[in-house]
């Protein structure tokens, strides 16, 4: 009982320590696409911790708010990543229509 | 006997997974460009999803369904995401480190807008 409590605590601390550097990353980041990969890697991890609280509190219904929240988070990261993407090529296109008119 | 032996599997794969997060942050922190940070954080938090995923299915079977489903689910959509982001990455034109030698990706750029120049 008191092994298995162990192997808990340091699994637990392994994803915590990864999900700090993750928010480290985030922010000191240099640029908006690190900030958006953090978030991503933070999100994954979160799914692995939540199926780990499913585990302990031997509770079936973690596992489906691991799934909805996986889902949801894709979702927000093809919209903030098609956002920055548009927003370069909407640049480059105003540039060169600066270009034109001058 | 078999109680104990799924537990030791459950518990080995469960750290391993905590292990490949641990590990995917600190690629994250330490990797000197946005390229290979990507790519260490998500083939390491891919791999240990899966890794974790499964050792929670295995310690609980009455998981293993949703497990394999939450496998599937991180199969499908990680590096879907991870390919949208490097692309708006590209696009934007942020730089690679001073080691970088090959981009592969760069002919496909300029055939396309050269291609789509000729055509207009």
């Amino acid at each position: 009982m008191s092994g298995s409590l162990l192997i808990d605590l340091i699994v637990f601390g392994l994803t915590g320590l990864g999900i700090f550097f993750s928010l480290l990353r985030f922010l000191l980041g240099p640029s908006s696409f690190e900030r958006l990969m953090a978030v991503d890697m933070m999100n994954v991890m979160v799914i692995g911790l939540v199926s780990l609280i499913a585990y302990i509190f031997k509770n079936n219904m973690y596992m489906d708010i691991a799934i909805l929240y996986g889902l949801l988070s894709f979702i927000e990261t093809i919209v903030f990543a098609r956002y920055l993407e548009n927003q370069a090529v909407n640049n480059a296109e105003s540039k060169s229509v600066d270009g034109d008119v001058k | 006997m078999t109680g104990l032996i799924q537990q030791i599997v459950g518990y080995t794969l469960t750290a391993l997974g905590a292990l490949f997060y641990f590990y995917a942050g600190l690629g994250l922190l330490r990797m000197p460009d946005f390229y290979t940070k990507l790519q260490a954080s998500t083939k390491a938090t891919t791999l240990g999803t899966f890794s974790v995923a499964l050792g929670v299915g295995i310690l609980n079977p009455a998981f293993l369904g949703k497990a394999l489903l939450l496998i599937a689910f991180i199969a499908l959509t990680n590096p879907v995401a991870s390919s949208v982001m490097i692309r708006a990455a590209y696009k934007n034109k942020v730089p690679a480190c001073k080691e970088t030698v090959v981009d592969e990706i760069a002919s496909v750029y300029t055939t396309q807008e050269n291609g789509g120049e000729n055509h207009e």
